[in-house]
């Protein structure tokens, strides 16, 4: 067996090992015929230069040609084979000879020299994958091109995910186990949810999230905004604000003169407002009330989004920042091993690395952990949640402010100089980020499962 | 401009005038040999098909890379569309030689021996499970409409 027929019987039983297996080992030649292998004919299968050809496709007569054959012999011009497996392998199948009755095959081998550059191969695979969408995920960072195959899926104890399918349904899902969340990593590093497909987002659930972004996408939050603060013109229902000034308005648009507490039209009034005030003084505490309520809704919404927000924008200057310390720590390492090459190695500085990981991992988790607490109920256990936020916080800024100097134009020339003299401390902080990251983790989904913590569905 | 395959082609339609198919006559053909009328008698099956049936073939740029487009034809008066479990009241016909598993060595004249065929080999009087439905939806011609292969035993 050469490797190209390994190839071709893989490609025929679908990329099944086992089932490659059995049928092999059950009847092996009548898997080399359904794979349209053939071992016994002499003509070779290939490429041949020929003077004289008479093609039976395109009826041309040629005086010179290249054309190709499987060991079957049938022998046609390359232009017609060519756009014969051109039109082919857009299927995803094994390719088999142009004459129907002829059951053998193309080897993948021919359709490129190389098998990373295989079209055969590539059509394959994409129509394994696309076959199988519930079992393949690809990553969704932005230029990545990262592919997660799940192997088995597994809830949290003994349980398993039997379909996969499941995890459709946890997207939806009011469950708060944050345990069952099948955060994975893609081949390039990119940590994402298997589930909805958004980077990692615990300590949120997934429907936490869907709502959030909807929330945060939504313009209700400036309706909320429009409607606490401001009152519709009675006239012409342009919204305005009161900024200060007594509570005789003039609309700037429509040039309405009305009351600011009843609406009324000033004319009215004359010159004696307090007639107004008394008159309807229980109508504007209910409205008032009403407005006051929107009012604080939205500032605790804002809180919370600003936070998410700032930690988002930071998250994309830091990552800004660490492209440029990796450059420096690049360029000086390459120096360095010209002039003396035992001092520092790779290993030396694989902190850095780890730091780079561990800082954006812990905006993320930070960025997170503001919607979750927007959906949080108020109580005790809440703020040891908060408290252990704010610690998280405390270290990732610091992190982020070290890397920040090194890029600081003032240190120009001195940058790594600061990591090795700084390396204690980075190394220190980054140990202390994850491990901070992974008590707020287990604060949040312990919290959940004992009911010491609970969502408000807003 | 002529067809990138233009000898074939050409090739293809001295050999069908040359009427060599028992029971297959190429009626019409327009003058750049893309579009060919074909009237077909079913040799042996009387029962089912007493009257012969008629066919339109038509090239595309892509033939014979691509299959061509096939259909019965009904001509009030004169030609009916034949009642078989793949071949639907508008004429479309659901053949896996006219879909996956066309290859460029096949021809025109295979395709027209295994329609004659499968009307030979036809013992139900009866149109496709789905016929109403693809029938109301039906493009122009068949192959873009994505057949479900119902049965391949008939």
């Amino acid at each position: 067996m050469d490797f190209d027929e390994v190839l071709m019987m893989l490609h025929h039983c679908k990329w099944q090992q086992e089932e490659l297996m059995d049928r092999f080992y059950d009847n092996r030649e009548k898997l080399l015929a359904d794979c349209g292998i053939n071992k016994s004919n002499d003509t070779v299968c290939g490429f041949n230069h020929v003077s004289s050809f008479s093609c039976s496709i395109c009826c041309e007569d040629y005086s010179a040609v290249e054309t190709f054959s499987l060991s079957c012999g049938h022998e046609f011009c390359i232009n017609c084979y060519g756009s014969y497996v051109r039109t082919e392998v857009t299927l995803g199948n094994l390719i088999r000879c142009m004459i129907p009755s002829c059951n053998l095959s193309i080897p993948h081998m021919v359709t490129h020299g190389e098998y990373s550059h295989n079209v055969l191969l590539k059509a394959a695979t994409i129509s394994h994958i696309s076959g199988r969408k519930v079992n393949y995920k690809w990553c969704p960072a932005p230029d990545c091109d990262g592919l997660v195959h799940l192997l088995k899926a597994r809830k949290t104890g003994q349980s398993r995910l039997e379909d996969v399918n499941e995890f459709e349904e946890l997207v939806d899902s009011e469950s708060a186990d944050l345990q069952s969340i099948p955060i994975v990593l893609c081949p390039r590093d990119h940590e994402f949810c298997y589930a909805c497909q958004y980077e990692n987002h615990l300590p949120c659930t997934c429907l936490l999230v869907k709502r959030w972004i909807k929330k945060c996408n939504d313009d209700s939050e400036t309706v909320n905004w429009i409607d606490a603060n401001t009152r519709a013109c009675p006239s012409c229902t342009a919204s305005i604000e009161k900024n200060g000034g007594c509570n005789h308005m003039t609309c700037s648009t429509c040039k309405h003169q009305f009351c600011w507490i009843c609406l009324g039209e000033w004319s009215l009034h004359g010159t004696n407002y307090f007639r107004c005030n008394s008159f309807s003084s229980d109508m504007k505490e209910q409205i008032g009330e009403q407005k006051k309520v929107k009012r604080e809704s939205l500032q605790r919404y804002l809180h919370y989004y600003k936070r998410f927000a700032l930690h988002e924008s930071s998250m994309k200057g830091d990552i800004k920042t660490l492209d440029k310390v990796h450059q420096k720590m690049s360029i000086f390492m390459e120096e360095q091993s010209k002039t003396n090459p035992n001092i520092l190695s790779w290993i030396d500085v694989q902190f850095l690395q780890d730091a780079f990981r561990a800082l954006t991992s812990g905006r993320k988790t930070l960025k997170w952990a503001y919607c979750f607490g927007f959906y949080l109920q108020k109580g005790n256990y809440a703020d040891v949640f908060e408290q252990i936020q704010e610690y998280l916080s405390r270290s990732v800024e610091d992190l982020s402010k070290i890397f920040e100097q090194i890029i600081h134009k003032d240190n120009r020339g001195k940058s790594t100089a600061i990591i090795m003299n700084q390396k204690l401390d980075i190394m220190n902080l980054s140990s202390l980020i994850t491990k901070r990251r992974k008590t707020l983790m287990e604060c949040a989904s312990s919290g959940l499962a004992d009911g010491l913590l609970k969502l408000e569905m807003l | 401009m002529s067809h990138p395959f233009y000898k074939r082609i050409l090739k293809e339609y001295r050999s069908l005038q040359k009427a060599t198919l028992p029971g297959i006559e190429l009626v019409s053909n327009n003058e750049e040999l893309s579009e060919f009328e074909f009237e077909m008698v079913v040799l042996n099956n009387h029962q089912l098909y007493k009257e012969p049936v008629k066919l339109i073939v038509k090239l595309t740029d892509e033939y014979p890379v691509a299959p061509p487009k096939v259909k019965f034809l009904q001509e009030v008066g004169a030609y009916d569309i034949p009642m078989h479990p793949h071949v639907y009241s508008n004429g479309h016909i659901c053949l896996n030689l006219l879909g996956n598993d066309w290859t460029p060595a096949c021809s025109i004249e295979s395709i027209l021996l295994s329609l004659q065929s499968m009307l030979e080999s036809n013992t139900k009087q009866e149109r496709p499970p789905d016929d109403a439905r693809y029938v109301r939806y039906a493009p122009a011609y068949a192959s873009a409409s994505g057949f479900v292969y119902h049965d391949d035993s008939v």
